[in-house]
């Protein structure tokens, strides 16, 4: 059992219980009712969480009206119908380990009080307008509406040597000087006096219960299978109520109205056994066939249940072990709950009684009951799925997609009467087929007189009857133009559909042995292209072949527009060129004339290795490179490889600087602006 | 049998955008508040769902918000006119709004409210940065802090002149300045808040300075992102100390904020990725993969574990405020207003307004629904989940109306997720031209472009790369999580239509051809393509199933049948219309029209239409045998079977993206229209008419005060959704099931006219329509308040009830009354 302590309030509509969770000790209040409105789902509508400080633990907690506040109300009627309301209930706490009792309220979720006490209490309740505690050195603590002390009552002093180290464990007033006391037996305090009840348990009695107008006490003990029922006024048990397994907690409830009654009791298997009518004198049948067994007087009177409840996931879900931790009886309804997922309550209410046919009232549950819950959903919202914050976009996978392309024409239809592709065909069809086929056949015999055996066609016909790829690959090696234009020549119209699908097929895998497998292509849609045009109308056939030719001339336009433009920029540069040619002549040779002076002396004394001639040589070399340049370059250009051709750019780049800055370096501004005037000129004109 | 303006339900309820101001997380960190345009929402953090929503008049003119210390349901607003408004916002009453006070401002040179800063004890003051308001970030402009209240004068405590940004602190203590020359500035609080101590701080100017922070703890340190990404930490309390520069960001930092314990600072910026600074450690950590640029980082004192982030989604000022845990960096809550790519922004609307005004330009009934620009948006409804979806980029966004949030953001074409920063803007995402759902809504089909980015001269760089997606619905049948259900990739077709032929509409088929299986695209040149599911054979799906191989199982769309255009003409205004029956296509591009048999694909020839449009075609719609055309300056209903123009003719001025305002309710041949119109006073309105296809009465009129951007028809909503350019989602539907009999079709077959009779009586309708409706405006305003209740206006109120606290199933039982 994962709750330490459970309480449902006095109304049943609200359900406080204890759990441990990360080592603390929590309180949960939460709506009883709120489960059946929506069926299945955790109730939302009411629930607090009140963690209390770690270290505390929780011994019992009991449901006490709201008296702070000035809300409480004395008169008793009042106070029942003001206590359906959360705001007029509290709850105390009694802690395990400390002299402190937290008076919580859940409606504000808070602790309103702490009450300290001398002495760790066992116990702590409301009765008879007043808070009454109980130590574990037999010592009753009276409190007030404001929860201070006024009274301690000292039940040694009243106890007399017969029964002396009894220590109290519970307790309940009859008025305000009888007081029922519990510890293994039943004791009663009246006034001071204290005298034994005629009800014994083997353990300490979990709690005392008045019924029939107080006149009876029933008792039960945890680890036990009996419930006893004492008359108060003869002072002996009335019946004893025993159940199969344990007993954890009992419930008993009786409408006036109707004079229904029921005892429920909850096992530590986790069922609920149903005792309809339990004071009723007359449903002793099984007993008398007890008493043959037993000796004992009071055994005579003992009365197992009528009925069981229990809870299980349906057949078809995995199965789960549910136990019922507490129940409620009301009214009306029998309140269940269990817990999902080992910590949070759900509730069921089942109608005790209801109107037979008759219109009187007649207990409901007279079978065994089986409930199925379902495992209810206990993620109402996740912050992450799959690591994936909820926030965020998803995202999609493609690599599980199929991806095609808007050129793939397969599955092109005709028209509607073509949509069953799977069907198989009927017999008329397949007569017609046949004949279609005997009609090819008959034809085909002239175009077979044609080909001789051993020739390629004949090979390339059986690879393709064949589906022999092997073989097929050999006659595609050929790479003599005539032999291809042969075969093909030779070769039946009707293989020219599948040979240009495995062609088609063959180019798009390959694309480095296109050159030869074109000359098939080629010679196929010469020789064979009316059969195709005539006969095959449908363009789904020669699917592959389109998309083929598609991707292959795609990248067409842009090939021929780069190699235009590399042309373009290659006939600048010419230009350029034979332009510098042009000017470097002219004035270079004046350039000469004007500045070198040649001088005899200096050439016979052999220093005329001056600085001007060095700049001479060098400029011719850088000449002579880029007149190799350009050579290279054009050869280049004509085997129109993408990959080259930028870094063809940049070469070219790189010389109309270096030129530039030859020019300008030997001639000057004013010559070097002229021949960019020139050059602009003839661009203008080009 | 007519129907009276009761049947119908009008109002738009829904949707809306987030305003990037005032989002507030409630003191104990349970809910948060955001502000839409006309009302406050709140979300409980702990079921990210929206628990109440507070309707208040219009919201926009809002600079800040707080909650109030001494009544813990009670919220203060600040607004730009100088007014504290009083909202309560816990519990549900009938007018939420418990105070409105104007403060004292008129007189002073304090300009209006940018930021509130504190209040005292009791309420009466407030303390706030003042100033002019800043029409964009980087103007220049003094701002005071001043103390008032209502009925108290204004005391300035403070000024700093030449302000460019500003922040403040965690605690609100402090308030940091950065100014044109150059220099940081500082104010603290001191005294009991009465004073203010003004500091200028040293520091050494790199670049413009973009965002601010100021810590609240004894050691003041400045943080200032700068538009390079480095953020200078200048020490202010140890002036020895040097100044530090933190560098990761690689372009302007947005938003810069501290923690609450000053250890760490918070940086985010272009790149979509949140930044946390360790000060001490010198540590990094990075929370990336935002949904958009961080604009806004919030901290508020009283709450240490959550931090609030608002992120821009796109260039059309969409947001998103997420809050996230500052524990696990998970997020607590998104809030998404609808995000709608409109094909001009809603600014329009009011600079068109001032445009008109200042040309004091004379409207006519001619020219009234000349509406400059086109506010239509692409945006359908999904029959299956209820979901509104509308595109954005390359996300599609499903938004719940009967929630009234977001659901989900998918991605249907691939993109980056880190954000663009300097030239990777130049880069742009793919995105989604058109989609459409087929009839069943079991599938989706999107159409995106991805233009080539022009970073280098390369001769790519005008390619647009297309594709089509079909994608499956996979519903979320075990109730496993809380989404309802998403979309799975199927087929990509890489571009459908031939090399860089865009394609112009998507049409699915009628639910009587394949039971709707199909989508038909229609390009620029007039090719129409049909697409249809190639389902995988039984014995490979069986085979699928049992070895558990998808792959076996996997739909593939094909293209089944093309109709080549003439390829004479090349233009945009195509738009098709297929027949319930699924017999005919009709197909416009320009001014003409063809008709396409759809089994073969070929056009009808025999038949040759009556040139109708007579202006560009905007959009077709066959009606059961009628053709509805909406042109660019009329819109015409012909009935194809007695090929005569019908009653219903009327002129009047179309956006491009007209097809999106006219939807078709084909069981009750009912079509719904948006026009948008200038009022007298020059506002952008607009008027939805329910029409039928040969009357040209109106079966219902509705007005709304601003511009219609979609019109769809919904089975499951059994009406129209509009959306309108304040991306507020609205119904239009009606009770009654049959509106009209059969009868009055004879009528119409007697309306025989031939085009100059048609053009005369068009003139006069218009003057007719417009009396017309001028006269119905009354009528409707006052039945307006009357609504019809039945059970089926509650259906949404029901769906996903599960987990929804009490209140909010009341509150939408209260918005659909």
């Amino acid at each position: 059992m994962s709750l330490v302590t459970s309480q449902f309030d006095p109304s049943g509509q609200y359900f406080a219980s204890v759990i441990v969770s990360l080592d603390s000790h929590v309180l949960r209040v939460q709506s009883s009712t709120s489960s059946t409105a929506t069926n299945s789902s955790t109730s939302q509508s009411f629930s607090t969480v009140f963690p209390l400080p770690k270290g505390l633990k929780v011994l019992n907690i009991s449901w006490v009206p709201n008296t702070i506040n000035g809300s409480y109300n004395h008169s008793l009627k009042k106070q029942r119908l003001a206590s359906t309301s959360l705001e007029n209930q509290l709850i105390s706490i009694v802690l395990e380990n400390s002299n402190l009792i937290y008076i919580y309220s859940p409606s504000v979720n808070e602790v309103l009080k702490t009450v300290k006490v001398t002495s760790k209490l066992s116990l702590f309740k409301h009765n008879l307008n007043k808070f009454w505690g109980l130590d574990l050195a037999n010592q009753l603590f009276e409190f007030d509406e404001g929860f201070e002390l006024i009274n301690t009552v000292h039940l040694n002093d009243y106890l007399n040597e017969s029964f002396d180290n009894v220590q109290f464990k519970n307790f309940k007033h009859l008025s305000k000087k009888q007081v029922i006391l519990s510890s293994n037996s039943l004791y009663l305090l009246d006034d001071k006096t204290i005298e034994h009840l005629n009800s014994n348990h083997i353990n300490e009695v979990e709690e005392i219960k008045l019924i029939n107008n107080d006149k009876y006490v029933l008792t039960y003990t945890k680890n036990d299978r009996f419930i006893n029922c004492l008359d108060l006024e003869k002072n002996s048990l009335v019946k004893i109520y025993v159940t199969e397994n344990s007993i954890l907690k009992v419930d008993y409830f009786k409408n006036e109205e109707f004079k229904l009654d029921m005892l429920v009791a909850l096992t530590d298997d986790g069922k609920i056994e149903i005792f309809n009518d339990p004071l009723s004198i007359s449903n002793d049948k099984q007993n008398s066939a007890a008493s043959k067994y037993s000796k004992r007087k009071n055994v005579k009177k003992s009365v197992s249940s009528n009925y069981k409840i229990n809870v299980s996931r349906p057949i078809d879900q995995l199965a789960e072990n549910l136990v019922f931790e507490d129940l409620k009886l009301d009214n009306k309804h029998l309140v269940l709950t269990w817990l999902e997922n080992s910590s949070i309550p759900f509730f069921h209410h089942l109608e005790w009684w209801n109107n037979s046919a008759d219109g009187s009232k007649i207990y409901s549950i007279n079978q065994n009951v089986q409930l199925f819950k379902e495992k209810p959903n206990l993620k109402p919202f996740q912050n992450l799925q799959h690591g994936h914050d909820v926030a965020s976009a998803k995202h999609y996978n493609e690599s599980h997609a199929i991806i095609s392309s808007g050129d793939n024409l397969r599955d092109l239809q005709k028209n509607e009467e073509d949509e069953e592709e799977e069907e198989e065909l009927s017999l008329a069809e397949k007569l017609q087929l046949q004949n279609k086929e005997d009609n090819v056949a008959n034809g085909s015999i002239k175009h077979k007189k044609r080909t001789n055996a051993g020739t390629l066609t004949v090979v390339l016909v059986q690879a393709l009857k064949s589906n022999d790829h092997s073989l097929l690959e050999t006659v595609l090696n050929n790479r003599d133009e005539s032999i291809i234009r042969n075969t093909i020549y030779k070769m039946d119209s009707s293989y020219a559909v599948k040979l240009i699908d495995r062609l088609s097929e063959r180019i798009s895998r390959n694309g480095n042995r296109q050159l030869n497998l074109n000359f098939w292509v080629k010679n196929i849609l010469i020789y064979h292209g009316n059969y195709l045009i005539h006969n095959m109308s449908d363009k789904s056939n020669l699917n592959s072949l389109i998309s083929v030719l598609n991707a292959k001339s795609k990248n067409l336009n842009r090939l021929m527009e780069l190699r235009a433009k590399i042309g373009m920029v290659t006939d600048i540069l010419e230009m350029k060129r034979d332009m510098a040619k042009v000017l470097d002549e002219e004035p270079e040779e004046e350039e000469i004339e004007e500045n070198v002076e040649y001088i005899e002396e200096l050439d016979d004394a052999g220093l005329l290795d001056g600085e001007d001639d060095a700049d001479m040589d060098d400029l011719s070399d850088v000449e002579e490179q880029d007149e190799e340049d350009g050579e290279n370059m054009e050869v280049d250009v004509d085997g129109d490889t993408d990959d080259e051709d930028d870094d063809q750019y940049s070469d070219v780049d790189e010389y109309d600087e270096k030129l530039k800055d030859i020019v300008a370096a030997e001639k000057g501004e004013d010559q070097d602006q002229s021949v960019l005037a020139k050059v602009k000129q003839i661009k203008m004109s080009k | 049998m007519t129907v009276s303006a009761n049947d119908w339900k009008f109002g738009f309820n829904a949707g809306g955008k987030i305003l990037p101001e005032g989002e507030l997380i409630s003191p104990d960190g349970k809910f948060s508040l955001v502000l839409f345009k006309s009302q406050i929402r709140v979300f409980s953090l702990s079921t990210r769902q929206s628990v109440r929503s507070i309707k208040v008049n219009d919201l926009s003119d809002v600079v800040d918000t707080a909650f109030s210390k001494l009544n813990s349901s009670a919220i203060y607003l600040f607004t730009k006119t100088n007014k504290i408004i009083t909202i309560n916002w816990k519990d549900r009453v009938a007018n939420p709004i418990i105070k409105e006070k104007t403060l004292k401002f008129s007189t002073t040179p304090f300009g209006s409210l940018l930021k509130f800063l504190k209040m005292d004890a009791t309420e009466e003051s407030f303390y706030f940065i003042t100033g002019k308001q800043a029409s964009n970030a980087q103007k220049i402009y003094t701002r005071y802090i001043v103390k008032t209240g209502t009925g108290q004068n204004v005391v300035e405590l403070a000024n700093v002149k030449n302000a460019i940004i500003f922040n403040h602190s965690i605690n609100r203590n402090r308030i940091v300045f950065f100014t044109t020359k150059n220099t940081l500035h500082y104010a603290e609080f001191i005294n009991d808040d009465e004073q203010i101590e003004l500091h200028t701080v040293n520091f050494q100017f790199k670049t413009q300075v973009t965002s601010l922070a100021i810590t609240s703890g004894d050691d003041t340190i400045i943080a200032a992102g700068t538009s390079s990404g480095i953020i200078q930490i200048v020490y202010v309390h140890d002036q020895t100390r040097p100044q530090r520069l933190l560098k990761w960001h690689i372009d302007q930092v947005k938003a810069l904020s501290f923690n609450h314990d000053d250890n760490y600072l918070l940086s985010g910026g272009l790149e979509k990725v949140l930044c946390f600074w360790n000060l001490e450690s010198d540590k990094q950590q990075f929370l990336p993969r935002l949904s958009g640029t961080i604009e806004k980082i919030i901290l508020q004192e009283e709450n240490e574990d959550l931090y609030g982030i608002y992120t821009k989604l796109n260039d059309d000022s969409d947001f998103e405020y997420i809050v996230l845990n500052a524990v696990d960096l998970v997020s607590r809550l998104n809030v998404n207003g609808v995000r709608a790519k409109f094909a001009s922004s809603v600014e329009w609307v009011t600079k068109d307004k001032k445009r008109l005004r200042k040309q004091q330009f004379n409207l006519d009934n001619d020219n009234n629904t000349k509406v400059k620009h086109d506010f239509t948006a692409d945006f359908l409804v999904h029959d299956i989940s209820k979901l509104v979806y509308a595109p954005s980029g390359s996300y599609l966004q499903a938004y719940d109306v009967a929630k009234n949030e977001q659901s989900f953001v998918t991605a249907i074409a691939p993109t980056i997720q880190a954000g663009k920063v300097r030239s990777e803007t130049l880069i742009q995402d793919p995105t989604i031209e058109h989609f459409a759902f087929s009839s069943d809504g079991k599938w989706m089909c999107t159409f995106d472009s991805l233009s080539t980015p022009e970073l280098d001269d390369l001769m790519s760089a005008n390619d647009i790369k297309y594709s089509l997606k079909f994608w499956m619905f996979v519903d979320n049948l075990n109730g496993k999580s809380l989404e309802s259900g998403h979309w799975e990739l199927t087929t990509k077709i890489i571009d459908p239509h031939g090399l860089g032929v865009p394609i112009c509409e998507i049409h699915p088929s009628p639910t009587s051809y394949h039971e709707g299986h199909a989508f038909v695209t229609a390009d620029i040149n007039g090719n129409l393509r049909l697409w249809k599911p190639k389902f995988p054979k039984k014995v490979f799906r069986d085979l699928g199933h049992a070895t558990s191989n998808k792959k076996l199982q996997q739909t593939a769309w094909t293209l089944r049948k093309i109709r080549r255009g003439t390829g004479k003409l090349e233009t945009g205004a195509v738009s098709i219309s297929w027949s319930p029956d699924s017999s005919l296509i009709a197909l416009a591009q320009d001014t003409s029209i063809t008709l396409v048999d759809a089994d073969t694909f070929d056009d009808i020839e025999d038949i040759t239409l009556p040139s109708l449009a007579g202006s560009r075609i905007r959009s077709l719609n066959i009606v059961d045998n009628n053709l509805i055309i909406v042109a660019k300056n009329r819109i015409v209903s012909f009935n194809l079977l007695t090929f005569a123009s019908n009653e219903l003719s009327v002129k009047v001025n179309t956006p491009i993206g007209a097809k999106r305002l006219i939807s078709v309710d084909h069981e009750r041949n009912l079509i719904c229209l948006g026009v948008n119109y200038y009022t007298s006073t020059y506002e952008s309105a607009s008027r939805i008419f329910v029409l039928t296809p040969d009357n040209l009465k109106p079966v219902y009129i509705a007005n709304h005060m601003s511009p219609i951007s979609s019109i769809t028809y919904s089975s499951a909503h059994s009406g129209f959704v509009l959306l309108d350019i304040l991306s507020n989602i609205g119904y239009l539907t009606c009770s009654v099931g049959n509106i009209f009999t059969q009868e009055e079709t004879e009528e119409a077959k007697a309306f025989e006219i031939n085009t100059l009779l048609s053009n005369a009586k068009q003139m006069a309708t218009v003057k007719q329509y417009n009396n017309k409706s001028d006269s119905m405006d009354v009528d409707i305003d006052d039945e307006l308040s009357h609504k019809l209740l039945n059970a089926t206006i509650f259906e949404p109120v029901l769906e996903n009830v599960e987990n929804l606290p009490i209140e909010a199933l009341f509150e939408r039982v209260m918005r659909v009354i």
